[in-house]
């Protein structure tokens, strides 16, 4: 029994998508085993499993020899395991200090002890070098002090076995450095740590072991010191890229948008990029990048310090989502549900939310009209509902992405964002989805595809943009490309 | 062809207008069963003050549909009312203006206040409800201000027609039966329901009331939107301040108090979403009508004030729930 802790055959399902495979993992007291994968390859869903926020469907978790079921997050906790969230879990509103000891504060008389807590806290505070006071309320932190503060969390329940999830994506060098002594201190100390990231250049200074999981299974488990950085990324990447893009035939036009300067305090820093008409252009990178904070500023959905753009060689001013469709820029969002589509109003509603002005017949709105114009569409794109009038919460998500679509091309659209367009879609929806976007750059738009699923912008795109915090770190032609290519500008290598 | 049937059925539970004819149907259900339990209530004169009655909260409804439906709610409305009434009493007693200009000047008061509410829900970022909760205080403290705390009635010695006039409007009727307070509820349901489902406007209501950010990223301004659903609610609360006005001859201190409840409630009743993006004029109809009904009939059953109030506390949580259920019902 060398292994403090061990997850045997783990399988995971959510609706619609297998998120692990019978994946096996263990670890040993004093060992930092670093967990790697792209996106979606089950890492994060895994340490939740551990840490009582998911329910394995198969499979045994063996905690010093025995057998454990962790229900529930206040279980692993209890049983001294700890997660340090990649999506922070903290309360904005109220202390540092009530943030930290939540839910083991000390009680005097019944009532709170506010000194020890304070004491407490500081203690903390001080241990991790913070320069935090105890008392300044979570909201007005800055991220990189959140993420601390999340961190301390956690090592002040002094747990067993501790995991972290991506803790450095909002953190400097120094506070990096500070991070990797406490990690290094808990080692000593006999804790077992599980370190997930993307990052595989940090790993070289803390990781003992390294696994490697892809699409949900365990590829392989071995010392850190025994493999490449190039070996992990070829690891990670694994598959072959199937047929799962339709061929396109496209005749690729000239330059007609240029961003020379794009500028967002914290978000974004973009020094140039152009598209062509007709063109797909891919703008690769890990999430958090900066790709769609960069979409958001062209569109004019958010503020941003400094823009530079042009259109036809014409410098273009766009403050807000109006003036950025005027000048024929629409942006597919992301989260459909949330900022693409109205979920209880009907089909035809949605696909006109662009245009109602044009469905006016003498002063008045012509539901004639409308009707017409939504039919059209739900033609064209094969959108498959019952009527127009149907509730768009009741399609599929297939479907819902196009409406959404069908109410951007109702517009004079000739810069298109795709952001995240497949999320949460199944595989035949996927290919239908592809060959409108192939079909609208047949007819000349130019279409920004923004995607974390490395497959899809390979397969998609003719030239593709790789984004790390904040920047272009690299640019590349469909021949040129490669999934171990974008993986290495995207981890900023 | 059972299974095609039932599939229809299916399909129809699921649009607006079956929600809002099991709402219908209660009325009728309410409106048999106090018919049959008093005399006094199927008789034409009651009916008809029914209507009288219900005609003010149904003005104020219609226009709180609109505040609602852009995904926002005007507690101020009764003060707004307040105010519009006070400055028309003011106006025809000390300015000895005109029925046309007075009219008008009360309108615009109620637009402005409407106005503001706006202003500070879009441009300040402030919850509406906190809002408006602010101007409530605030409109009614300017009507104890120009009232200087007392009544002010419309008598004006050089044109009695004028306060006449007023006197008509709020509680007058025609050809001796029906109220014309509720011909003007009838004519403003028609034009705001014009606008609700035959503009622009209106479509880009629901879509700001049902999600803001996909309607703001859609090329919509929400801003501008949502200050018109406020300004319209304002108007029609002007409108009731001066039926008030006219029907007690004089503008009170705390006339419309206690009215945007009123209203409210009448919209939930009438499946008006509070989330916004959902509801119709016929629904706040509908609401005020059984509010009014209900009012009526336990009157005239002989059941109390204090009574009839818990009774309609108990009908809006049910119609709230209703729908909740409904909605769980439909998402399975």
């Amino acid at each position: 029994m060398q292994y403090i802790l061990s997850m045997e055959g783990i399988s995971k399902s959510f609706p619609g998508v297998q998120a692990l495979r019978n994946v096996n993992i263990n670890i040993k007291k004093g060992e930092v085993h670093a967990i790697v994968g792209e996106n979606g390859a089950g890492k994060s869903t895994l340490m939740k499993i551990l840490s009582g926020v998911y329910q394995p469907e198969s499979g045994k978790i063996l905690l010093n020899g025995q057998e454990v079921v962790i229900e529930n997050t206040k279980m692993a906790l209890d049983l001294g395991i700890g997660i340090v969230f990649q999506e922070f879990n903290l309360c904005n509103d109220i202390s540092v200090a009530d943030n930290i000891f939540i839910g083991r504060i000390n009680k005097k008389f019944g009532l709170v002890n506010d000194r020890w807590l304070m004491e407490e806290t500081q203690k903390v505070m001080d241990y991790m070098k913070l320069d935090i006071n105890p008392a300044n309320i979570v909201k007005t932190l800055s991220v990189a002090e959140k993420q601390l503060v999340e961190i301390a969390k956690t090592i002040s329940r002094n747990a067993n076995v501790v995991v972290f999830d991506e803790p450095t994506s909002a953190l400097t060098e120094k506070e990096i450095v500070r991070l990797f002594e406490i990690i290094k201190a808990l080692r000593e100390q006999g804790k077992a740590i599980f370190y997930i990231s993307h990052r595989l250049d940090e790993l070289n200074s803390i990781a003992d072991r390294v696994t490697v999981l892809r699409d949900g299974e365990h590829i392989q488990t071995m010392n850190f010191k025994d493999v490449t950085k190039n070996r992990l990324i070829s690891l990670m990447v694994g598959r072959e890229l199937k047929n799962q893009y339709p061929t396109a035939t496209r005749k690729i036009g000239d330059i007609f948008f240029e961003a020379k300067s794009i500028k967002r305090k914290n978000l974004v820093d973009i020094g140039f990029f152009n598209v062509r008409r007709g063109e797909i252009v891919g703008f690769a990178g890990l999430i958090g990048a900066g790709r769609t904070e960069t979409a958001r500023a062209i569109f004019g959905a958010d503020k941003s310090d400094n823009m530079e753009l042009y259109k036809n060689g014409k410098r273009i001013y766009i403050n807000n989502p109006e003036s950025a469709i005027k000048n024929g820029i629409g942006y597919l969002t992301d989260e459909r549900k949330e900022s693409g589509l109205a979920l209880r109003l009907d089909v035809e509603k949605n696909i006109n939310m662009t245009n109602y002005e044009h469905h006016v017949k003498n002063g008045f709105y012509s539901q004639k009209m409308a009707d017409i114009n939504a039919e059209l569409y739900v033609k064209n794109l094969t959108i498959k509902t019952p009527s127009i009038r149907q509730i768009a919460m009741y399609l599929s998500g297939g479907n819902q992405q196009k409406v959404v679509l069908a109410k951007w091309l109702c517009k004079n659209i000739e810069l298109l964002f795709f952001d995240e367009p497949t999320r949460g879609i199944d595989v035949g929806a996927k290919y239908e989805i592809y060959k409108l976007m192939n079909k609208l750059s047949d007819q000349g738009m130019g279409i920004i595809l923004i995607s974390s699923e490395l497959p899809e912008i390979l397969g998609m795109s003719d030239r593709i943009y790789v984004f790390c915090r904040g920047r272009i770190t690299g640019e590349m032609k469909k021949n040129e490309a490669s999934q171990e290519r974008i993986l290495q500008y995207a981890a900023g290598i | 062809m059972i299974e095609s049937l039932k599939e229809k059925f299916g399909k129809l539970k699921k649009t607006s207008f079956y929600q809002l004819l099991t709402r219908f149907t209660i009325l009728i259900i309410l409106f048999l069963i106090f018919a049959l339990t008093t005399n006094n209530f199927i008789k034409p004169s009651n009916l008809l003050t029914i209507t009288l009655q219900v005609a003010l909260y149904a003005v104020l409804a219609c226009g709180m549909t609109f505040v609602l439906i852009v995904g926002a709610i005007d507690l101020s409305v009764g003060s707004i009312a307040g105010l519009s009434g006070i400055v028309c009493a003011i106006l025809l007693r000390d300015f000895g203006m005109t029925i046309p200009l007075t009219l008008l000047i009360s309108i615009i008061v109620g637009a402005i206040s409407g106005l503001i509410n706006g202003a500070l829900t879009t441009y300040l970022k402030l919850p509406p409800f906190i809002a408006t909760l602010g101007t409530m205080w605030m409109y009614r403290g300017v009507v104890q201000l120009l009232a200087d705390g007392q009544p002010v009635t419309i008598r004006n010695p050089e044109h009695p027609e004028v306060g006449e006039f007023f006197k008509l409007l709020g509680s007058g009727r025609i050809w001796g039966s029906i109220p014309i307070a509720f011909i003007i509820m009838i004519v403003l349901a028609i034009i705001l329901n014009i606008i609700l489902n035959k503009t622009v406007l209106g479509r880009n209501m629901f879509a700001t009331g049902s999600n803001t950010e996909a309607a703001r990223l859609s090329g919509i301004n929400v801003r501008r939107t949502t200050i018109y659903g406020f300004i319209i609610g304002g108007i029609m609360a002007g409108i009731a301040g001066i039926l008030i006005t006219g029907r007690l001859s004089s503008g009170q201190v705390n006339a419309g108090q206690g009215y945007e409840l009123e209203a409210v409630a009448a919209c939930v009743i009438g499946r008006v979403s509070l989330l916004g993006g959902e509801g119709s004029i016929i629904g706040a109809l509908i609401g005020a009508f059984m509010m009014g009904i209900l009012r009526n009939g336990l009157n005239l059953n002989g059941v109390g004030s204090f009574w009839q109030q818990i009774v309609i506390g108990i009908v809006l949580i049910i119609a709230v729930f209703s729908d909740l259920y409904q909605r769980k019902r439909i998402n399975e």
